[in-house]
């Protein structure tokens, strides 16, 4: 058989056989008797299709739970809008601190915001996904959004880990956090939810929340937004504290000296350490709360130390961010990414301070200028 | 997937979009689960990945079921849905924008022989079979695509990128083995005394 009478066959099977064609391939048939019976066995075996199994009800049950937890979500699911302004505003002088030479000008900060680009193919589709297994997990760079069965909504940060222990039955709903996410908890006065961190519990009935406590960071830090919240360090069970909302406790390891600025929180978790109340920062412009951004794929930062905004840079884009300078460490920034690239984020901390910066592979190297 | 069927979705797509009707949601997943499935785990290899995928597929549309009814082409809709999810869900294609038709790990059905062994009798089933598992994989996926689950041309081309004439000539290909094998086994063998 050529491959023209193989094509013309083939479009004759699949039904999408033009006129001109039938007459070529009657042509052939009539140049050639023996290829009546292949098109008849052709088409047996082409017709010879399975129906597919019936449907389990289980299967059925199963979806339409799904259906119900979505259409039960307390929160409208939201666009993500992104901004197409681009301008700077100044911040009252005492909402930060900058250092020294590198500093522009001295009293104003700049926040700057940019245009939105697909700068990252792989975040995560923005539905949201119904609680399946006991165990959530994202990669660095990406962000995921979770059900879970109590009618809770989990949004995660990248490179980070959740993990059901107790949800459907018991007294209390639990889980376990590693690295970050901003919790809408189901109400629920009769069954408190915890949230288990590393250093950190945290445990709330019915309440909007930011939490994040990263393996390597210097600080662990639970956000309130609304509802009430009780937190308190594993290794200072007796100091609880009560937030109210729009306040944020941050928990940071005491090293031996007392000085708070020791990197890492200890890998033991019974280690001493202090917490620290601070109010919640929300942005002036939008009453966005700055812990909440991240939910919003915007990446922001507010007096932070440099060091902190590479913590963060190194989840949300997932590369190794080391400096080769200490001072520039130490550096205070403020800023807020919508959509930029790793290298337009780079750049865009070079307007705020002088740096330079390598990139290799995953990995980034800030120097000095 | 016969010439009506079309006439079946838009019905069901105006039921769920006006009326939120469960139960012609319901037909609508029962008609297209299975199919998608295997769509989803020829993508990424894991029948549990598959299952969640096709119920997060069915899940978005119900959760967009008020504009289901301007969807023109649902079918194709379906599939490039499953599509996108399967590569998003699953792990090791989580690199690409867009999957290696190579890397498809597709699973046929079989051509069952007829009750009668009139026409299809078993060694001829068996033989058209083992040349559809050897096809090169693209084609494989192509076929499968155009001929267990009805889908256009087209549509196949727009839902794996690639061209239409692609789409043509892989299936002209398949035919054309298919054929050969089938030419080959019906040639009269020599008696032997």
């Amino acid at each position: 058989m050529n491959y023209r009478v193989a094509y013309l066959i083939s479009k004759k099977l699949s039904e999408e056989i033009t006129e001109n064609e039938t007459q070529e391939l009657n042509d052939c048939l009539a140049s050639d008797a023996s290829l009546y019976e292949t098109i008849s066995l052709l088409e047996i075996a082409w017709k010879n299709n399975q129906e597919p199994a019936t449907e389990t009800t289980e299967r059925i049950q199963k979806l339409m739970a799904q259906l119900r937890i979505e259409d039960d979500s307390p929160l409208k699911k939201e666009k993500t809008t992104f901004e197409f302004s681009r301008y700077r505003s100044a911040l009252p002088a005492g909402a930060f601190r900058f250092t020294g030479k590198w500093l522009a000008a001295a009293a104003i900060a700049l926040i700057i915001f940019f245009t939105w680009r697909f700068f990252y193919p792989q975040t995560v589709d923005n539905d949201m996904v119904a609680q399946r297994e006991n165990k959530v997990e994202t990669k660095a760079g990406n962000r995921t959004k979770v059900v879970l069965y109590d009618g809770t909504l989990v949004w995660l940060n990248g490179e980070s880990k959740l993990e059901i222990l107790q949800m459907n039955e018991g007294k209390t709903r639990e889980v376990f956090l590693l690295g970050e996410a901003y919790f809408e908890v189901h109400s629920n006065p009769s069954r408190p939810f915890i949230i288990h961190t590393k250093n950190t519990r945290v445990k709330v009935t019915g309440t909007t929340l930011n939490v994040r406590d990263y393996p390597g960071e210097e600080k662990a830090e639970t956000s309130l937004l609304s509802g009430q919240a009780e937190v308190f360090a594993v290794a200072n069970p007796q100091k609880i504290v009560k937030l109210l909302p729009n306040q944020k406790v941050v928990f940071r390891h005491l090293d031996v000296q007392g000085n708070k600025e020791s990197s890492v929180m200890p890998s033991n978790p019974l280690a001493e350490v202090v917490s620290e109340i601070v109010p919640v920062a929300y942005y002036p412009f939008d009453s966005l709360p700055v812990e909440k951004a991240w939910v919003n794929d915007q990446l922001t930062f507010f007096d932070e130390s440099f060091r902190e905004v590479a913590n963060k840079m190194e989840k949300w884009y997932g590369v190794k961010i080391i400096f080769e300078n200490k001072t520039l460490e130490q550096e205070r920034l403020n800023g807020k990414f919508t959509g930029e690239s790793l290298e337009e984020a780079l750049q865009a901390l070079q307007f705020m301070l002088k740096f330079n910066y390598l990139i290799k592979d995953k990995t980034i190297i800030i120097k000095q200028l | 997937m016969k010439m009506n069927d079309s006439a079946c979705f838009a019905e069901w797509q105006h039921r769920i979009a006006v009326h939120e009707d469960e139960e012609a949601f319901l037909h609508l997943y029962r008609y297209f689960r299975h199919r998608l499935e295997k769509f989803a785990f020829s993508i990424c290899h894991s029948k549990q990945d598959a299952e969640d995928i096709v119920e997060d597929v069915f899940v978005k549309i119900w959760a967009g079921r008020k504009t289901i009814d301007q969807v023109l082409n649902l079918k194709l809709y379906l599939y490039i849905a499953t599509r996108n999810f399967s590569i998003n869900y699953c792990k090791f294609n989580q690199r690409n924008e867009h999957f290696d038709p190579y890397d498809l790990k597709i699973e046929l059905q079989d051509i069952a022989p007829d009750p009668q062994q009139q026409f299809m009798n078993a060694e001829l089933a068996e033989i058209i079979n083992e040349v559809i598992k050897n096809l090169p994989t693209n084609c494989k996926a192509i076929y499968k695509l155009v001929k267990e689950d009805g889908l256009k041309h087209k549509e196949v081309a727009e839902i794996l990128h690639l061209s239409p004439k692609t789409v043509e000539n892989q299936l002209a290909i398949a035919v054309k083995r298919i054929a050969l094998a089938i030419g080959r086994e019906k040639k009269p063998k020599t008696k032997k005394i």
